[in-house]
């Protein structure tokens, strides 16, 4: 390879990857605790009652049925969702259509139900784990649409940066394993390379299939050019692109039976050692009506299509779906299950989850690295003061975003339940507190601010399982007495955040020293 | 169990390959710094062999995609436990040194 | 002139980052519509492909224009790329049309 040419990388790569490290980090972070969503919406639930247990499903279908007939009689999507491992609770769910009159708009709605008490159950106002996870992609204040063209131009650069990382590093194979700690710059080099080689299939993937999910808009002239304008062709175009090749059959159960409990008996004999995890009642009332059972159970990564049950010529039609009708579409759907990870299990799901970190602490190192190599050739006083600056900042980005996540789950405990607009304060706490790290580490000296945020994260993370305890009737002995799994592993996950960040802290103090 | 097998495939595939590498041999194998070139390629061959039985074992189980996602998964994460054991604590493989002569 | 000689650097980098950002995005979606013309599944699955390799072709283009040795020839480089993919486009639509 010509020197030149790897001269001119090594400097796409430097300013590539420095120009969105910091929305890149943000991503990154975000992204990544939102393969736990679910979980976190569970522990930012408290009031949710779960159920371990198995139940009469008929009962509980009775009960869902009611409250929803309360809720929302008209609406045209009623979705009912059994306990399953992530979600060990039953909920309901239906789509608002817009009302002009009331000034409402097209919106979904949830409640949670307890069985022992026979009733929906009033749950605190919260963002909660999904406002979190659509973070990285909508980076919530900006509208939508600026949000996703900004997220997928520092996804693009990231892939570019990924690229020519590979083309500048002279000994990818030869320096796979290697570390060589306490030798200054070049063992942040060395810690760059191994969180972005070993984990280059994951950051690949992620990168990648982060530009698909987003296509449909960074790349709408294609489908303006080659399909048709507008919003009504666009949506066209996706129902088109995302079509199933579908396969239907009569079954012979009298049309009159069909209802929920019908329809859910049946589905369980059928496909009896598949697990449902939730049923829907589509656009009742109407010549469309149907009902819609969806399993708990990946076949690979895709998620087992939905059976749908509807009555046709007086005769019960069920119909399956199996597979994309385009292969573009099957690749398309492989990178997007891939993405979102919903087929992992617990064990897959928490290497994602530090994949997800790795691709963190990748950006992280980058921007020291940045820094630390501007700081050796400085040739300037006014350079020497800018690189100071972005030094500061850097700290304060890096360490603020966890604090700023430590925030939003405090502010879910200790905002009062009454407060107006309550989701959005908790959102506005996350970004309070990471701008107020960002100030503090503008102001407070370089070799302090390390430790000092640092030991405060530690601080927050720990302190959270004992917040829990104190605000809420959920406790770490409780919650393994009553083996409600998600608040306990939530806690003990706090607490496993709070140790890491305070082994951190001493490392820190350990390199300066 | 079988993750359990396809964990041990990659934890010695990956092992034997650091092991050819003259660096890492260098740092287990503090009395022979130099290593053969009989022996770089006994290392190299059979640690490849092991990830490949590894790659084929996971396709084999769990189908083409998500084999794929297995073996890459635990592949990342042996590796960095891996170069963790060899920056820190290089001395734990040092059983794996087949051939003292 | 002096203005030019002092800031070449400085104007070099800046008109290479421009061609890289908006025409690496020019050159992607034609490219992607060029892609699309290609016999597949349905009427859409080719749109699908073509939008998915888009991002490869940016990704190297833009690693192109930083690697010539001038803006100019970056310029040109691009500049002709696009040419010829928009003359296939007009060519194919006027056969597809006719």
């Amino acid at each position: 390879m010509k020197p030149r040419f790897r001269q001119a990388m090594n400097w796409l790569h430097t300013w590539v990857g420095f120009s969105f490290g910091w929305l890149l980090y943000f991503i990154f972070i975000t992204g990544t605790v939102g393969y736990f969503d679910s979980e976190i919406d569970r522990w930012m639930k408290p009031e949710i009652v779960v159920e371990n247990h198995v139940v009469n499903q008929n009962e509980l279908l009775a009960i869902a049925e009611k409250e929803l007939q309360i809720a929302a009689p008209e609406s045209p999507q009623w979705y009912i969702s059994l306990p399953a491992s992530r979600t060990p609770y039953v909920q309901i769910q239906w789509l608002q259509l817009a009302n002009e009159k009331t000034n409402t708009p097209r919106d979904w709605h949830e409640k949670f139900i307890d069985i022992k008490t026979k009733q929906a159950k009033d749950i605190r106002a919260t963002a909660g784990g999904e406002t979190l996870y659509r973070m990285h992609y909508n980076l919530h204040y900006v509208p939508k649409l600026v949000g996703y063209i900004l997220t997928s131009l520092a996804t693009m650069l990231m892939l570019i940066a990924l690229i020519t990382g590979i083309v500048i590093h002279k000994k990818i194979f030869f320096e796979f394993f290697t570390f060589r700690p306490k030798k200054g710059i070049r063992s942040w080099l060395d810690i760059h390379n191994i969180f972005s080689v070993l984990p280059l299939p994951f950051h690949l993937m992620i990168t990648y299939s982060g530009l698909l999910l987003l296509m449909g808009i960074t790349m709408s002239s294609v489908i303006d050019f080659r399909y048709g304008e507008g919003r009504e062709n666009h949506r066209n175009f996706y129902n088109e692109a995302q079509l199933d090749i579908k396969t239907q059959k009569f079954i012979d159960l009298p049309p009159e039976t069909l209802s929920l409990q019908g329809v859910l008996n049946d589905a369980q004999t059928r496909y009896k050692n598949q697990k449902v995890s939730y049923i829907g009642l589509i656009d009742q009332d109407s010549s469309n009506e149907h009902y819609e059972i969806w399993f708990d159970k990946f076949e690979g990564i895709h998620l087992v299509s939905k059976v749908a049950y509807r009555v046709k010529n007086d005769k019960v039609e069920i119909e399956i779906s199996t597979g994309k009708a385009g292969s573009a579409a099957e690749v398309y759907d492989v990178f997007e299950h891939l993405h979102e990870g919903l087929f992992a299990n617990i064990y897959l799901r928490w290497l994602y989850f530090s994949f997800g970190l790795l691709g963190a602490a990748m950006v992280a190192t980058g921007m020291i690295l940045w820094v630390k190599k501007r700081q050796t050739n400085v040739k300037s006083q006014r350079m020497t003061s800018v690189i100071s600056i972005i030094e500061r900042i850097n700290i304060g980005v890096l360490v603020g975003v966890p604090i700023a996540i430590a925030c939003y789950f405090w502010a879910n405990r200790l905002l009062p339940i009454s407060i107006i607009n309550r989701p959005d304060w908790e959102v506005h706490c996350f970004f309070i507190a990471m701008l107020v790290s960002i100030a503090f580490a503008v102001c407070r000296s370089i070799k302090k601010s390390w430790s000092n945020l640092l030991w405060f994260t530690a601080f927050i993370y720990l302190l959270i399982p004992l917040l829990n305890a104190v605000t809420t009737q959920h406790n770490i002995l409780l919650s393994l007495q009553s083996s409600d799994w998600l608040m306990l592993g939530f806690d003990l996950s706090m607490l496993f955040f709070g140790a890491c960040f305070a082994l951190a802290a001493i490392t820190v103090k350990e390199i300066k020293a | 169990m079988i993750i359990f097998i396809e964990t041990l495939l990659l934890v010695f595939g990956f092992t034997l390959i650091s092991l050819s590498l003259a660096r890492h041999y260098g740092q287990v194998n503090k009395k022979r710094k130099q290593l053969s070139t009989r022996l770089l390629w006994v290392y190299r061959l059979s640690g490849y062999v092991l990830l490949l039985a590894g790659v084929v074992l996971a396709i084999y189980v769990w189908g083409i995609i998500l084999g794929l996602v297995y073996w890459l998964a635990y592949a990342t994460l042996v590796t960095f436990l891996l170069s963790l054991i060899l920056a820190f604590k290089p001395n734990y493989l040092s059983f794996l040194l087949l051939f003292k002569r | 002139m002096k203005f030019f000689k002092d800031h070449a650097n400085s104007i070099d980098i800046t008109a290479r980052v421009l061609i890289a950002l908006i025409g690496g995005y020019i050159l992607a979606n034609l490219i992607a519509i060029l892609i699309s013309y290609l016999p597949a599944d349905n009427n859409v699955d080719g749109i699908v492909t073509g939008m998915m390799v888009s991002f490869l072709v940016y990704t190297l283009a833009v690693m192109a224009v930083f690697s010539t040795k001038t803006a100019m020839r970056a310029f040109m480089t691009l500049g002709s790329c696009c040419l010829a993919t928009t003359g296939l486009i007009t060519y194919i639509e006027m056969v597809v049309n006719s």
